[in-house]
């Protein structure tokens, strides 16, 4: 058996094929490096790049993913962190300014709201909404431009310490073991020096790790941060090549007429901790001959702690649902509230969850158009966006077709699937 | 096979190549969680389960180490937490999966006549093999949270308190250590 090789020199023909060898080459190297060199150039790895660093607070739960407990200007240049400068949330007279809220329309009509301190305006659905407002915001406040926002939570700070190792702030041993209290106690009692005393030791740990570690270490921290940005504990706006595409969900390519499920929650006070609750999402959709569907979606709340929880909850469904009821297990319940627009329709719901106890709503609508045809049949696309800033949560999907259909192919349907980033549920029949 | 057939054998093989090296690299990247470590001087005072222990400050006796799914631990814990009106803060003893939570019972006395610092964060679990666990939380009735909010005993301060850790499940404590006294304090939890 002769063995193929490549003889690069032997003939004109050859040299079109070297040519047509080194272009492919190129194109997968180039394809390779792009968003490499553009991480690294977005990142401040070639050049100067400064960022705002935000600190969430995810036991006291938002929609971008925790309240903001402190706010980092970080510079860096080729790599190295040239300045660094911390605003703790209820100290700094920046962060504390009134700014305008631009949304979303569902918790500023709810709460009947139009403002908000700066610290306190992350309300919108997502991490992708706010990153641009926060950066208008703060130049606004503080005539500081900014290149991006970085936004990490307690559970980011978490991870990251597993690859870094212990670091001394304050005096203290933080470990990822201890981390996530020590910042839920500091956040919760005002201490904001510790918090950025951490926060600031985190910044240099990683930028050292990024400099000197071994090739194993960078290869961890560099998955660690992709695993926190799909599981949205860690967000860059913009987006940076390889690291983070898809951070926020907003970029998924979707198909057409998906439906689609995003439960946005806000904890609005009492133990300011949330981390002990349970979440679950119960959908049962009855798809009809015409295409359009019939809803039943369950929220389920399990409190393990000993206080009780104060939530809002909006729940964003496809635009054109309907809602024909609403039923809840608690009599602590106002709502629901429905909002409409082109892009969603929410029904937002604010309710009491007791110590040790479950509440469920379930909300009851109609969608229309959630079905279309390609290739071998019709299909049915459920997209479940995951809120940022929880670990995770439980997926039960019940998908029932059409009278007399054929069920060829189903994915991510069945009961009490744990999942820990935004889930894909498709079902294809005939 | 011509040319242009081993072009496009050459791109496939490069693809192959770099998806194994990508592969190589998650399962190169799936490093161990980074402990830390302690290793107590010889200086230090070691004493058994239920011992006074003095250092120039401070005396320390550990009373019990317990895990949270004991249900008197959970209760003490929850009263302590809630009567600490000064701390807002609730926490939760929901472990993370893959750890478990322990909570020490330590009395704590000023050996002074004046105002000494001490912090709660000084504390770590201790493995056989000096892995540290260093403490998340520590809860005591409402005199005492001051104290610790304040990292500042008064003259004649004495109280328990109850110091939580998280540690791997599976993980047993060997000793609990103040690691920043003079000397420091280890005390065994057998």
């Amino acid at each position: 058996m002769s063995i193929p090789y490549i003889d690069m020199c032997a003939s004109h023909k050859s040299h079109k094929g070297r040519w047509i060898a080194l272009a492919a080459l190129g194109i997968v190297l180039a394809a390779l490096l792009f968003p490499m060199v553009d991480g690294l150039s977005a990142t401040g790895f070639l050049g100067d790049k400064t960022y705002l660093v935000v600190l969430q607070d995810n036991s006291e739960i938002r929609g971008t993913g925790g309240l903001i407990s402190v706010v980092g200007v970080l510079t860096i240049h080729n790599g190295h962190i040239t300045h660094v400068q911390y605003y703790y949330s209820h100290t700094s007279k920046e962060l504390q300014t009134i700014v305008p809220l631009d949304g979303p329309e569902s918790f500023m009509t709810f709460f009947n709201v139009d403002s908000a301190r700066l610290f306190d305006s992350n309300n919108q659905y997502d991490f992708a909404s706010f990153a641009p407002k926060m950066q208008s915001d703060w130049y606004n406040t503080t005539g500081q431009r900014v290149d991006g926002v970085i936004g990490l939570d307690f559970a980011a700070a978490q991870a990251i310490l597993n690859i870094t190792g212990p670091i001394t702030a304050s005096g203290d041993v933080i470990t990822s073991r201890n981390v996530f209290h020590r910042l839920e106690y500091y956040s919760a009692t005002n201490k904001g020096d510790r918090m950025a005393d951490i926060l600031s030791s985190l910044t240099y740990s990683v930028f050292g790790l990024v400099a000197d570690a071994s090739v194993p270490q960078k290869l961890a921290l560099y998955n660690t941060l992709r695993t926190l940005a799909d599981e949205k504990h860690f967000f860059i706006y913009p987006e940076v090549g390889l690291i983070l595409q898809n951070a926020d969900g907003q970029n998924q390519s979707r198909a057409p007429n998906a439906d689609s499920i995003s439960i946005v929650e806000t904890n609005l006070g009492n133990g300011k901790s949330d981390f002990g609750i349970e979440r679950a999402i119960n959908y049962r959709v009855q798809l009809l001959s015409d295409g359009s569907a019939v809803s039943n979606l369950t929220l389920t709340y399990k409190n393990g702690d000993w206080w009780s929880s104060d939530l809002f909850a909006e729940a964003v469904v496809p635009p054109g649902a309907k809602l024909l009821a609403v039923h809840n297990s608690t009599n602590q319940f106002i709502g629901p509230q429905i909002t409409n627009n082109e892009n969603f329709t929410v029904f937002s719901s604010r309710f009491i969850l007791q110590p040790y106890s479950t509440t469920r709503i379930t909300y009851l609508y109609t969608l229309p158009d959630r079905v279309y045809e390609n290739g071998i049949g019709s299909h049915y696309d459920l997209n479940v966006v995951k809120q940022g800033g929880i670990n995770r949560y439980t997926l039960s999907t019940n998908v029932q077709l059409p009278a007399g259909a054929k069920l060829i192919h189903a994915e991510n349907v069945g009961p009490n699937l744990v999942f820990t980033d935004d889930v894909h549920v498709s079902v294809v029949y005939r | 096979m011509n040319r242009k057939q081993l072009v496009v054998v050459f791109i496939v093989i490069l693809l192959i190549a770099v998806t194994l090296a990508a592969s190589l690299g998650t399962f190169l990247a799936t490093v161990p969680t980074k402990e830390a470590t302690y290793t107590a001087p010889a200086s230090a005072v070691r004493v058994p389960l239920s011992t006074t222990a003095n250092s120039d400050t401070i005396a320390l006796r550990l009373n019990s180490v317990r895990d949270t799914s004991n249900t008197t631990a959970r209760d003490v814990w929850a009263k302590l937490n809630n009567e600490s009106a000064n701390v807002p803060y609730n926490m939760s003893l929901t472990p993370s999966p893959g750890e478990r939570y322990l909570i020490a019972n330590i009395t704590v006395k000023n050996l002074k006549s004046t105002a000494v610092h001490f912090s709660d964060t000084a504390f770590a679990v201790l493995t056989a093999n000096n892995t540290a666990y260093y403490s998340n939380y520590a809860v005591c009735n409402q005199n005492c949270s001051r104290a610790l909010e304040n990292r500042t005993l008064s003259a004649g301060f004495t109280s328990d308190l109850y110091v939580l850790f998280a540690v791997p499940a599976g993980t047993t404590a060997d000793k609990v250590v103040y690691t920043t006294s003079n000397p420091p304090i280890v005390m065994s939890v057998v």
